[in-house]
């Protein structure tokens, strides 16, 4: 963990990790597919599909929900809801490193559960590419 | 001006979607490639990984995936990998977005799916 309550990873974005990810979500657009499409369009490899922010900030997510600090009781949590908004106009390509920040958001109590947002910020040389807001949904221990 | 019918595709996961899909992702929870770790925790067996039902979603609300500016969803119940999934999604009229859901049979997986596109 950073000294200012955030926890940081770097992703070295591939052509291979991006057609893996592509090829086992059924995303099809070819400047994912094809290295030739996305030069032609101006890029220097394939450009990640949106969703690929599940894999490129997923470090900086799992670094901060098994660090006690950040208290979530990971073997009592689901996932529980997700959102994702991206720069309208940088691109993640193969070649580039994401680095992501995450930090614990709200803190919210449903019933029985207790839902921890966990809040990440993507960029690569320092241009914001993507924010997601993970909830992590915790089953309370019983009296707390 | 009527709003557009929602509409109903089926996805079916392919072969091997969980190990592919945690290979892909990174996200290597063992209940979702492995019968006996999802076993321990009380499931039937390995469950769908909700952000590749979330990614299903997203292929079918964006012709265009760069097209997508935003993109909002809660989790419910838990998918198998053995069976179709049918992703409901209702256009704006507007074209800007759009509202979805997925479930297997009875069983909801995402719901509240909210999707802002740019023009």
């Amino acid at each position: 963990m950073a000294a200012d309550n955030t926890w940081v990873s770097t992703f070295a974005v591939t052509r291979e990790g991006v057609s893996a990810f592509c090829a086992a979500t059924g995303t099809t657009h070819p400047l994912c597919r094809d290295p030739a499409a996305a030069r032609a369009a101006g890029f220097a490899d394939v450009v990640a599909p949106p969703l690929f922010a599940a894999a490129y900030a997923l470090g900086a997510v799992n670094a901060l929900q098994h660090d006690p600090v950040a208290g979530i009781d990971a073997a009592r949590a689901v996932h529980g809801a997700q959102s994702f908004r991206w720069s309208p106009d940088e691109r993640v390509v193969a070649g580039d490193v994401v680095e992501t920040t995450a930090r614990v958001g709200a803190r919210t109590r449903r019933g029985t559960l207790e839902l921890v947002e966990i809040l990440t910020s993507s960029r690569v040389r320092e241009r914001w590419v993507c924010d997601g807001r993970w909830t992590a949904a915790v089953r309370r221990e019983a009296g707390s | 001006m009527s709003r557009p019918e929602p509409q109903a595709t089926r996805v079916d996961p392919p072969a091997e979607v969980g190990r592919r899909y945690a290979d892909a992702s990174g996200d290597h929870n063992p209940i979702h490639v492995d019968a006996a770790a999802a076993r321990a925790v009380g499931l039937p067996g390995p469950i769908l990984h909700g952000m590749w039902t979330l990614a299903q979603a997203a292929n079918l609300v964006a012709d265009d995936p760069f097209a997508l500016e935003a993109i909002a969803v809660e989790f419910r119940g838990i998918g198998f990998p053995g069976e179709p999934v049918e992703v409901t999604v209702q256009r704006d009229e507007d074209g800007r977005g759009a509202t979805f859901a997925a479930a297997q049979g009875p069983r909801e997986l995402l719901r509240n799916g909210r999707a802002a596109l740019r023009p």
